[in-house]
């Protein structure tokens, strides 16, 4: 994710049908987007309860902290969502950030004079669950669910055959051609016998 | 086991009677080889009931089926506590091993930044304490512009002074101003020139 994030601001507001119905709000509306949250990789290890950023609204030493705060703040937190994550402004000469882990154990990480890139990298190093991580646990929820199971929609992807599409469609729409019926099929092999 | 003694007292076998139960070991220990008339002797098998055969079978089939499976399970047990208590908390160590060190990471970047803050500092305290200096300097070259500025005044006044009129030379003066009148009925042009009235005689 870059500092500045300019992907989208060649385009218009979010080139979907439904950009009119649905205003802009804040400077940037980007941050808002789906696309946006979803692109942040920071995801924390289990250990991890709660992040705090002291950070200041003056001082160009700060200014690596504001734009974590502002840009990055929201992809961590949609990537995890059981983190709480509080804000304090103004209340030290220098801006850090303080994990506190279910251990008990406290980690400190100093931001001063780095950019909001750089702190991303930081944390991700420290307490970010690595990639092998992360494709395993995704292996696992996908082993849950499999996608030829048919079944209730709570559980399965699919109920019956003809909801997949280029497949006979469901005779309580489309009536089957007589030829298919059991009831023609019962009739012509009673008709053969005969 | 009981020798001669327990063949007098025990009553003779015999024939007539239909056997019940199977053959017991009476005198005659494990150890003991068989009588003599009973070389050659050739067993008829016992004749085997089919249908017990079969019922017998399956039972024997089921019980050591369930029993090999038990002994599997407790087996697997056994063997997986095993291999947790050898390889089982490997993980667990890696793991915290892993965040030891990347905590110690951690805290060597605080150290480097720390160590740069402190220098920072100290920069700007030594630019402060220049800046000071600068200062003071000035102050003192301002101070001591003034005083001579003062000084000079004061020579001036003191120069000045001496044409003053008191009342000890005021005759003096009168006298002196009237015996040179001056004029002051001049005018200058734009180049600066000076245009005095011509003097009446």
């Amino acid at each position: 994710m870059q500092e500045r994030p300019g992907i989208c601001q060649s385009r218009g507001p979010s080139g979907s049908a439904a950009a009119a119905a649905m205003p802009m709000k804040g400077r940037f509306p980007i941050r808002r987007t789906l696309q946006y949250l979803n692109q942040g990789d920071v995801v924390f290890k289990n250990s991890v309860k709660v992040m705090t950023v002291n950070y200041n609204t003056h001082g160009e030493l700060s200014e690596g902290a504001r734009k974590f705060v502002f840009f990055n703040i929201p992809q961590i937190q949609y990537k995890n969502p059981w983190v709480q994550i509080m804000m304090f402004k103004n209340m030290t000469p220098s801006p850090f950030l303080r994990f506190y882990l279910d251990t008990g154990e406290q980690v400190l990480v100093d931001v001063e004079d780095k950019s909001n890139k750089e702190i991303v990298q930081h944390i991700r190093k420290i307490l970010g669950k690595k990639e092998e991580v992360l494709k395993m646990e995704e292996l696992e929820k996908k082993k849950l669910s499999h996608p030829a199971n048919f079944g209730p929609k709570k559980y399965c992807l699919r109920e019956c055959i003809c909801e997949v599409e280029g497949q006979v469609p469901c005779p309580a729409i489309v009536p089957l051609p007589k030829e298919m019926t059991g009831k023609y099929k019962a009739a012509l092999k009673a008709s053969a016998q005969d | 086991m009981l020798g001669t003694l327990g063949r007098l007292v025990r009553p003779p076998v015999r024939a007539s009677l239909p056997l019940l139960l199977p053959p017991a070991r009476g005198r005659k220990t494990r150890n003991d080889p068989p009588a003599k008339s009973k070389i050659g002797r050739l067993r008829t098998p016992t004749a085997v009931d089919p249908a017990e055969m079969y019922v017998l079978m399956e039972r024997y089939k089921s019980y050591r089926q369930t029993v090999r499976a038990l002994r599997l399970e407790f087996m697997e047990e056994v063997w997986r506590k095993a291999y947790e208590q050898k390889f089982g908390r490997l993980k667990d160590v890696q793991d915290s091993e892993e965040h030891k060190e990347l905590m110690a990471w951690n805290q060597a970047e605080n150290a480097r930044l720390q160590a740069l803050r402190i220098s920072r500092l100290r920069q700007q305290e030594q630019e402060q304490a220049q800046l000071q200096e600068l200062e003071q300097m000035q102050k003192a070259r301002e101070m001591e512009a003034f005083v001579q500025e003062k000084e000079r005044e004061v020579l001036q006044l003191q120069e000045d002074v001496k044409t003053f009129i008191t009342q000890d030379n005021l005759e003096e003066k009168i006298e002196a101003a009237l015996d040179n009148p001056q004029t002051y009925n001049w005018a200058l042009t734009k180049e600066g020139q000076v245009i005095r009235t011509p003097s009446k005689t």
